[in-house]
């Protein structure tokens, strides 16, 4: 039994998914502040899958990339329970979850003549604030070509578009605050805009779970401009937030006069 | 019954702590601080804080039950900072508190942290007296309360109107070429200097302040009276005597906290005083705190410097206390809060 959680959107969704892979449970709130809103649903989807603490085989966290306050939340908790009920704590890349939604909803939206092309890539993009996105490509399979990156919506939509030739279709809410985008016809809208927690598992893959090797989370690293920091193959993440921007802080001016007398540090 | 085993939680700054405590016992006392990756930044990053804090938060739980010998299952109640402090650093330790309490079916207690900096000091000197006048004094906090008991009845009757004593210790120490953090800084380079030498103000300390702020602090002009002290001797070509301006700052800074502190106590009629925060542990302070409390006829109680700082042991202290006096817990879902008056010892 599984319990899955992602905290890196605004929405805090969390997924009760068996051994088998079968969803027993699941719910999103929106709410700004993940802290306040995670336990009351984990303790919930336990209750609803009729799940005890001690059935739980391993805690999944979604580890972004996302805001890093909510999605610290999300990893500390997922780590806590982990260590206190001696089980394994797994991250797996929020837009991988998304991405697999999307590839998974296209029966059901073609079935329902929505606009998307059944074999296309596209891209996942979520809000990074700042003005800009946190977004990846995928191939029509839902595996990731490139990303999470995290850059300005136009350069996204240019990046997007030199690597599919074409107007890109964009799952996530990360044009949400840019609706332009859009309406002006430079993307198309397609998939959902929030991920649903149980697709966390089904990233590193059911059978997976309890014993992927966990790949460290990407640290920014200037030389590489800010490309391919999180390896493309990994699936399976140590459970902490995806961190692609350096904190906000310079270090202090020292004083430019050597003074006399300064003691010994 | 044997008094409830508490583990506490502290994060709400630089510090994750976690102590453990059964009744005024200390059992365990873990803390790992990244004030080193502060130190290029000379102040508190929050971003750095709390990615250190989430870094940090298992192995810090993982060592504090080590070191008390006990097993999870028996913690009796989890106890945390629910405020004043940095936000997202106060979201890494209540959300894994949170986690905590959750896993294990125990009660959570989301507590103030400056009541906690009060409580401490029952771990280390027995009971507190009741009432007392506490002052703490920190990088983040310049407090003074007026205890009656610390379960509900907390007065804060002064604080400071704009820098905590420890932030002007560190923009001081700046300006001075020293070392973050700057509270031991100051002091080390102050033992050689002559703490007349410069006249730096004492503010809020004139008649004309006493209706409205006979309690409050300021330290943002003495930061400034230091800085411009500083870049007057540098227009003059002059050498800075850095001992003697550590010195002078320190002075006026110490002079203004005892002044403050000890009035409150003779106008609340209170001979019990206690002081806590990381600048407890400073050498001026603690010589001018024995010369007034025996001319005053006040007992001081100072906890142990690694009890001053910030730590889980004082956040445990704090919800032994609580639990012990049969106060209700918080449920899952409170929100921490950045400001938090002492009114609210539980959140």
């Amino acid at each position: 039994m599984f319990l899955c959680l992602d905290t890196a959107t605004s929405r805090t969704t969390v997924a009760m998914v068996s051994g088998a892979g079968e969803l027993l449970a699941e719910s999103a709130v929106d709410h700004s502040d993940p802290g306040e809103v995670a336990l009351t649903q984990i303790d919930s989807a336990l209750d609803i899958a009729n799940v005890a603490k001690s059935d739980l085989a391993a805690v999944v966290v979604g580890v972004g990339p996302g805001p890093y306050t909510s999605t610290r939340v999300g990893c500390v908790v997922a780590q806590t329970i982990g260590f206190t009920l001696g089980i394994p704590t797994v991250g797996a890349c929020t837009h991988d979850a998304i991405a697999l939604q999307v590839v998974d909803g296209r029966a059901h939206a073609l079935a329902h003549g929505d606009d998307w092309d059944p074999h296309g890539a596209f891209i996942v993009a979520t809000d990074a604030r700042r003005k800009e996105i946190y977004w990846a490509a995928y191939d029509e399979h839902g595996s990731r070509v490139r990303g999470p990156e995290v850059a300005k919506p136009d350069a996204v939509v240019e990046l997007a578009r030199d690597l599919f030739g074409e107007t890109p279709a964009v799952a996530g809410d990360g044009f949400a605050r840019y609706p332009d985008f859009a309406d002006l016809g430079q993307i198309r809208l397609v998939g959902p805009k929030h991920p649903s927690a149980h697709w966390l598992a089904n990233v590193i893959g059911i059978d997976n779970v309890l014993t992927a090797e966990l790949h460290s989370g990407a640290l920014v690293d200037h030389e590489s401009n800010g490309q391919d920091l999180v390896d493309l193959q990994a699936r399976a993440f140590a459970p902490y937030p995806l961190y692609l921007r350096e904190p906000d802080a310079k270090p202090a001016a020292q004083p430019t006069v050597e003074y006399e007398g300064r003691p010994q540090q | 019954m044997a008094d409830p085993i508490v583990l506490g939680i502290e994060s709400s700054c630089d510090e994750t702590g976690i102590g453990v405590v059964q009744g005024t016992t200390l059992l365990a006392h873990q803390v790992a601080t990244s004030v080193e990756e502060h130190a290029r930044f000379g102040g508190v990053v929050p971003e750095i804080a709390s990615r250190a804090h989430l870094e940090s938060f298992v192995p810090t739980l993982d060592r504090a039950l080590a070191e008390s010998s006990l097993e999870l299952s028996d913690i009796d109640a989890v106890a945390v900072t629910g405020g004043p402090g940095l936000i997202g650093a106060l979201l890494v330790g209540s959300s894994g508190a949170k986690a905590l309490a959750w896993s294990l079916d125990r009660p959570i207690y989301a507590v103030n942290h400056l009541v906690a900096h009060v409580t401490v000091d029952e771990l280390e000197h027995g009971r507190l007296p009741e009432p007392m006048i506490a002052l703490l004094v920190s990088g983040g906090h310049t407090s003074l309360m007026r205890v009656g008991n610390v379960i509900d009845d907390v007065e804060t009757v002064g604080s400071t109107l704009d820098d905590a004593v420890g932030e002007a210790f560190d923009k001081v120490a700046r300006l001075l070429g020293l070392p973050f953090p700057g509270g031991p800084s100051i002091d080390r380079a102050a033992q050689e200097g002559d703490p007349e030498a410069i006249a730096f103000p004492r503010a809020l300390t004139a008649a004309k302040d006493q209706s409205q702020h006979r309690f409050n602090f300021s330290f943002s002009g003495l930061k400034t009276a230091v800085a411009r002290w500083v870049e007057d001797r540098q227009r003059q070509g002059l050498d800075l005597p850095v001992a003697d301006v550590a010195a002078s700052f320190q002075q006026a800074a110490v002079d203004v906290l005892m002044m403050k502190t000890f009035d409150a106590c003779d106008y609340f009629g209170i001979s019990d005083l206690q002081i806590g925060g990381g600048v407890a542990a400073n050498s001026a302070l603690r010589a001018s705190v024995e010369a007034r409390a025996l001319a005053a006829g006040v007992s001081v109680r100072i906890p142990s410097p690694h009890l001053c700082t910030d730590n889980g042991a004082m956040v445990a202290a704090l919800g032994s206390k609580l639990a012990r006096a049969g106060v209700p817990p918080n449920g899952l879902n409170f929100a921490v809060r950045s400001s938090l008056p002492t009114s609210s010892v539980v959140l």
